[in-house]
């Protein structure tokens, strides 16, 4: 086994929500018990294409629950954070502020 | 993506959500045609306040939720928002009635040396305007927009001034008050609705697939 050190906290990063656009769909989600597609799509500015990409990969890891219904014959997808999503979440950004804080300037 | 990731500050964005999805003035025009029904209940001395409560609590919301699903969602998307359990909701609207209550008594005995119920009564769009500022400060401290205070304040002073206004009866002050804000609240929710509608056009385009 590799001895990482100090790099232990950066190498325990969650890299499936480090990436830019999952992190914004996490953040956004966190703060709310739910939301549909476009609400996402407004606020993190991602076509739709690509949030449906992110929903998924999302979706597969556990970290979001996705649910479809129809509103008159338009499909309405709801979205909302799991508990494993929410307790990832979290502890991606204690993850990021330790090693944001163990930064030093030289 | 125009955010960067030092502008990820969840209790802002939390009020974001909050603003964003009471844009659409409906909460104003309601609020609005409470207050009006209030004033019209006190003016007509037919004054049921359970079956009115039991017609605000019940229909009220699912109005505004039928509503928001055809105006609202299809044009800025839905968001459930995380609310306060409704113990905590209620026993904070009590505490602070009373609260309100206790020191308006105490400020009235203090200026007029006598607390008769006549005077309570003069005095009561003062005691509905320190209501309407606390709510408003609860959607100020949600929302982050502080011109929400400015209308709670508005709501006070404009209780103060129809409780110091001598009306011949007691309870003309309270039903004109309930009246002119009531109205007051419709005006800026039908104007906050249109805008809203003009600036969000319902998008066809977006599919959730």
């Amino acid at each position: 086994m590799n001895d990482r050190g100090d790099f232990e906290p950066i190498a325990d990063i969650d890299r499936l929500i480090h990436e830019p656009a999952r992190l914004m769909i996490l953040a956004h989600l966190y703060v709310v018990e739910s939301a549909d597609f476009l609400f996402l799509m407004r606020q993190t500015q991602l076509t739709g294409g690509n949030l449906s990409s992110h929903m998924s990969k999302l979706e597969e890891a556990g970290y979001i629950k996705v649910e479809k219904e129809f509103v008159g014959k338009k499909p309405h997808t709801i979205l909302r954070l799991t508990d494993e999503g929410r307790t990832a979440f979290r502890e991606y950004v204690q993850s990021l502020k330790q090693v944001l804080n163990g930064l030093s300037e030289k | 993506m125009e955010k960067s990731m030092n502008e990820v500050d969840l209790k802002k964005m939390e009020q974001q959500t909050y603003r964003e999805s009471m844009q659409d003035g409906l909460t104003e025009i309601f609020l609005g045609i409470l207050l009006v029904g209030m004033g019209v209940l006190f003016a007509v001395k037919s004054f049921s306040p359970a079956i009115f409560a039991c017609f605000v609590i019940f229909f009220f919301p699912r109005i505004v939720e039928r509503l928001k699903r055809r105006y609202t969602y299809p044009r800025i998307g839905y968001a459930k928002l995380h609310v306060d359990p409704p113990k905590k909701i209620v026993s904070g609207i009590f505490s602070y009635m009373i609260i309100v209550a206790v020191v308006l008594v105490v400020a009235l005995f203090i200026i007029f040396g006598d607390v008769s119920a006549d005077l309570w009564y003069k005095w009561l769009p003062t005691f509905m305007g320190a209501m309407l500022m606390g709510a408003f400060t609860y959607v100020a401290g949600k929302s982050g927009d502080s011109r929400n205070y400015g209308i709670g304040v508005f709501g006070l002073a404009t209780g103060v001034v129809f409780s110091v206004y001598g009306f011949e009866s007691m309870w003309t002050g309270l039903e004109l008050y309930l009246l002119f804000m009531g109205s007051c609240f419709v005006g800026l929710g039908i104007v906050r609705f249109v805008y809203f509608l003009r600036k969000y056009p319902v998008l066809e385009e977006v599919t959730d697939e």
